[in-house]
């Protein structure tokens, strides 16, 4: 029997495969090849709808369904990064790629829908890439620059999304800022406009599932004597608000 | 080189649902084609072994195996019909060949 090379590892387990006498190794012979340029293409030839320190997001055309899609692609260099200097990496990208993948997928399974729905992971050599929905609408601080507002939802609807997603759901994202939070709207922006619609959460890299109730530590990332404190140096959501609390308040940084 | 290849859980989870609940879009002894509605993906409920059937279609970096029992393949890609024929992107595949 032919056996499945071992640097392939497909949904469908190499072990479970080989394990059932099936042998895909000639369709998989040049599939690396093949996802490797359809990511070129898609780099080359798509819109980029954000970067930020993990990578980079591209939009994907999809005509006929309700949903659009997206693609993000991890910075190639991250994995260098992760065996040169750990706690850096670290500070970037909380959780592996795939690890991610795995958070948001579990978090919209068990019902919490204020995250973009993943479709698809894959990994060739140093590139990660994660196919999910694209979120019609706009981050937070988008609305802030152009200055527009919200309408609806209220404020309190994003207290109850971030008890739902740390208490309910039992997960904290550790980088709540206002790039990282959508209103998901087919309204249009507008200086001085009204937007309704959806909050959103997007970017889990620095996610954390725990058990139990959150504890400050839960907040935090340690490795060593070092501690990593996410979102430290990005103003706090609540600034958005007609009265902060404080200038430097960020307690939503869960 | 590391290749990983994954279709997420709660894809296969809605796959299974729309089984259960509708016929599909296209059927053949080579198996059953379901075009998701809410998202840019199809299932393919195999009737032929998978080996079989990798072996007879143009080989696509949007068609991904799955470890599910049912839905053997899942297609990352948007599908659509046009005169009994299926498309992936607009370009023409014939996703259920006969063996």
């Amino acid at each position: 029997m032919e056996s499945i090379p071992e640097h392939l590892k497909f949904s469908r387990s190499a072990e479970t495969l080989e394990h059932e006498g099936i042998s895909i190794e000639a369709y998989l012979d040049n599939l690396e090849q093949d996802l490797k340029e359809e990511l070129e293409r898609i780099m080359r030839d798509e819109k980029m709808l954000g970067e930020g320190e993990a990578g980079k997001v591209f939009e994907v055309h999809a005509s006929r369904s309700k949903c659009q899609a997206c693609v993000k692609v991890w910075h190639p260099h991250l994995e260098k990064l992760k065996s040169e200097n750990y706690l850096e990496y670290r500070q970037i990208q909380a959780l592996d790629p795939e690890d991610e993948f795995n958070l948001q997928d579990d978090l919209y399974i068990s019902g919490f829908r204020n995250i973009p729905r993943p479709f698809a992971f894959a990994k060739i050599g140093n590139l990660a890439i994660m196919g999910m929905e694209k979120v019609q609408g706009y981050t937070l601080q988008d609305i802030k620059s152009a200055g527009a507002h919200i309408a609806n939802p209220a404020w309190k609807d994003l207290d109850r999304l971030l008890f739902e997603l740390n208490i309910s759901h039992k997960v904290l994202h550790r980088d709540i800022h206002k790039s990282n939070i959508m209103l998901r709207t087919s309204d249009k922006l507008a200086p001085g406009g009204e937007l309704s619609g959806e909050l959103v959460f997007i970017d889990l890299g620095r996610g954390r599932k725990i058990h139990g109730r959150p504890t400050p530590d839960d907040y935090r990332l340690t490795i060593g004597n070092n501690v990593i404190s996410y979102t430290q140096d990005k103003s706090a959501v609540e600034q958005l608000r007609p009265n902060p609390r404080t200038p430097d308040t960020n307690i939503f940084t869960r | 080189m590391t290749l990983i290849a994954r279709i997420s859980k709660n894809v296969v989870q809605e796959l299974k649902t729309q089984a259960e609940q509708s016929a599909p879009d296209v059927s053949n002894p080579t198996g059953d084609l379901f075009i998701m509605k809410s998202a840019p993906l199809a299932g393919i409920r195999l009737k032929v072994p998978l080996e079989a059937y990798l072996a007879n279609i143009p080989r696509r970096p949007d068609i991904v195996p799955t470890d599910d029992e049912l839905f053997a393949i899942v297609v990352n890609s948007e599908v659509s019909l046009r005169d009994g024929k299926t498309f992936i992107d607009g370009q023409e595949v014939d996703l259920l060949p006969k063996l």
